[in-house]
């Protein structure tokens, strides 16, 4: 995964999830001359969800998280677990073995970015409303029907 | 019963759009076979021993009248003129073709069905007693919950692929008639020291080549938790649960290689961040689920006795009164069963024609409503009393009126290798030879209930460890040879039962099985139960029955 170095010169890494841990601390507390760094995190669905530095991520600017194979459920629930426990705000990248029809349920678990064009461009979206809860905007049907009672 | 609005209606005709793409993409050459394998499981779509296979779902066994029509439309135009219940209250069709699902599904959207998640590593069906609004003993209606797990389940973001499937049955009664405990998650509705409703938790339990009696979670979760605590069982399964070897990959394995403490306070510690966000449940939500599962327009006042039902000289009609109808809590009314377990006919089929009957029973005696039940047959809910002898004589034309339910010959059966790719023995053609050879004994020594379950493979879709008398087949050297268990349990006694000896070769497995049942006959006390002779005396005797056979012939 690239150019693991301790003093780096550039502002933009690419660092595996060891690497990212062995330089956290020296990246999150120097600032070098072009400006913070803009570091993105690769990490793979066996990252356990209890690990004691996790958080340590929330330094990064992007996490992309690997995918080996598409039956991985895993990954929403990592994806889940960066969002909504963490609090992690920056971009959250799938790549790897990953189907367009499940583009829909990693965006509604917090993904936001896809690698490979080819695959984005099927990512159909066929459905108008869920009934779970949404990440952004109401488009949950409960809501909706909440919403309606209410009104009258 | 539970109508859809124009949003649940959207979701299943996006669904079938959906599916018919993907359907497209695989024929197209676009989808691997893999790729579209797990696609089309989280649809009901198996490729099996000769032809795909379409599982319907039955929410919670619900049936209108419509929907039962329209399933005889399907199997008279997309399969051989029949389809087959299965133990989790679903419909399947063995022949239909692979091109037509997305047409089949397309019919099914128009009354109000679907066959989403009805296979694959997601949350299935969820199932409940069939007698739910109908039982006395009912602490209160399981069916809004169902309700709310379905929709809530339904294209879930994050646990659509799973380690393996995920199953839940939710009961309101003390008496189980969901076989809740061997669910990943079973469900009970209890009443608290503070009189207050909630749920009793079960996890773990499962059958298959492991098979676990669920243990409690938790004592008591108040009702607005429900699907946050669902949602952080879920979420430690789909982190952890091991993927690596499918046989080792249910929530039961997990739960006990961590230990029910550790399991238990990982999904607390989980919980404690989901609890109070937006999916815990309102009473309005849950009030507004209720309204769908009111009362049919019964006529009141009734008395509650059947006393002109006795009256009724006709033996035969008796009989079909006392093992196929069950008291209704609605004074005049009972519940009727419609046996699928007549003497030539595979447990749990039905026909076109009997699927039509069932629709025009149910909309003349039973306020247009059936049920599927977990033992595979099916159920008119309400029925007048009054109107009970006119509808007997109108099962009769239909072959749907044998009166077994609960006995010897109310056999729970996978469909084994006549039709599955995964079975290693027949079933069904054991279930018909024990229901040939006990229609007559049954009635001459009132054998009572005594429960019979058949799997053709270790995968155990026929529930023989939670048997009475279980029969498991399983391939020896290219011969279908049958072990025998004995007291297993699938009710709120849930246990399994325990291997009887060496298995039995095709020919003697009905003979011993028969040689099981007369010792129980001849040394049971007064009014005692399979079971409790069973506990009272040890498999010895039993497998002295079953086994001397054997030796005679030999």
């Amino acid at each position: 995964m690239s150019q693991s170095n301790a003093t780096p010169d550039t502002t933009q890494l690419i660092l595996g999830w060891q690497e990212w841990l062995t330089v956290h601390a020296v990246v999150t507390n120097t600032t070098p001359a072009g400006g913070p760094y803009e570091i993105t995190v690769v990490i793979t669905t066996d990252l356990a969800t209890d690990h004691p530095q996790l958080t340590s991520l929330l330094d990064a600017k992007k996490i992309v998280v690997e995918i080996e194979t598409f039956t991985d459920g895993r990954v929403f629930g990592l994806a889940r677990l960066l969002r909504d426990k963490l609090g992690f705000g920056g971009d959250l990248e799938v790549s790897g073995d990953f189907l367009p029809d499940q583009i829909s349920f990693l965006k509604r678990c917090g993904v936001n970015s896809f690698s490979g064009e080819k695959i984005v461009r099927d990512a159909f979206n066929y459905y108008s409303g869920f009934y779970q809860p949404p990440r952004q905007g109401i488009d949950e049907v409960t809501f909706i029907r909440q919403a309606r009672v209410e009104a009258g | 019963m539970y109508q859809y609005d124009e949003h649940d209606q959207r979701l299943i005709e996006e669904r079938v759009t959906e599916f018919s793409q993907q359907t497209r993409r695989f024929l197209d050459g676009a989808l691997s076979e893999d790729q579209f394998r797990s696609l089309r499981l989280m649809n009901g779509l198996y490729v099996e021993r000769f032809a795909p296979m379409l599982r319907v779902a039955i929410p919670y066994g619900e049936l209108s009248a419509r929907q039962l029509r329209k399933l005889a439309h399907v199997a008279r135009t997309y399969d051989r003129g029949y389809g087959h219940f299965t133990t989790r209250q679903n419909i399947q069709f063995n022949w239909p073709e692979l091109e037509k699902a997305p047409e089949i599904l397309q019919q099914l959207a128009e009354v109000q069905m679907h066959a989403i998640q009805s296979s694959g590593n997601c949350i299935r069906n969820t199932t409940t007693d069939h007698l739910a609004g109908i039982a006395a003993d009912e602490i209160e209606d399981p069916r809004p919950y169902c309700e709310i797990i379905r929709q809530w389940s339904t294209l879930h973001p994050e646990f659509s692929f799973l380690p393996r499937k995920f199953k839940i049955a939710v009961t309101g009664s003390t008496r189980d008639r969901a076989a809740s405990q061997v669910h990943d998650i079973g469900l009970h509705l209890v009443k608290n020291a503070d009189g207050e409703v909630g749920f009793q938790v079960y996890v773990g339990g499962g059958q298959g080549r492991t098979p676990v009696i669920g243990v409690v979670i938790r004592e008591f979760l108040p009702k607005a938790d429900l699907l946050t605590y669902f949602e952080a069982i879920l979420r430690v399964f789909n982190l952890l649960g091991r993927r690596d070897n499918i046989y080792k990959a249910r929530l039961k394995i997990l739960v006990r290689s961590l230990g029910i403490r550790r399991f238990r306070k990982m999904v607390n510690q989980e919980w404690q961040h989901i609890r109070e966000t937006s999916l815990q449940l309102d009473q309005r939500e849950i009030d507004r689920m209720t309204e769908h599962f009111r009362d049919p327009p019964f006529v009141k006042g009734l008395a509650a006795s059947s006393g002109d039902l006795e009256l009724i000289r006709k033996p035969q009609f008796q009989r079909w009164l006392s093992q196929n109808t069950v008291v209704h809590r609605q004074a005049g009314y009972r519940a009727v069963f419609l046996s699928l377990k007549a003497p030539e006919q595979p447990p749990g089929d039905i026909t076109a024609e009997q699927l039509d009957a069932a629709a025009d029973l149910a909309d003349r005696y039973s306020f247009g409503e059936a049920r599927s039940t977990h033992t595979q047959n099916l159920l008119l809910p309400h029925v007048l009393e009054a109107d009970l002898f006119e509808l007997w004589k109108a099962t009769q034309e239909f072959a749907l009126d044998t009166p077994n339910i609960g006995t010897v010959t109310d056999v729970i059966c996978c469909p084994g290798l006549d039709f599955c790719s995964l079975a290693n023995a027949t079933a069904i053609p054991i279930a018909l030879e024990i229901n040939q050879r006990f229609a007559d004994l049954d009635s001459l020594y009132d054998i009572g209930d005594v429960q019979i379950k058949i799997s053709g493979c270790m995968n155990a879709c026929g529930h023989h460890h939670v048997a009475h008398i279980g029969v498991l087949g399983v391939d020896k050297k290219g011969e279908e040879w049958y072990q025998l268990t004995l007291g297993g349990s699938a009710s709120e006694d849930a246990r399994l039962g325990r291997r009887l000896g060496p298995a039995f070769a095709k020919k003697d497995v009905a003979d011993a099985i028969q040689r099981i049942v007369e010792t129980y006959v001849a040394l049971r006390r007064t009014g005692e139960s399979f079971l409790q002779t069973l506990d009272r005396l040890g498999l010895e005797p039993f497998k002295q029955g079953a086994y001397s056979l054997l030796r005679k012939s030999s």
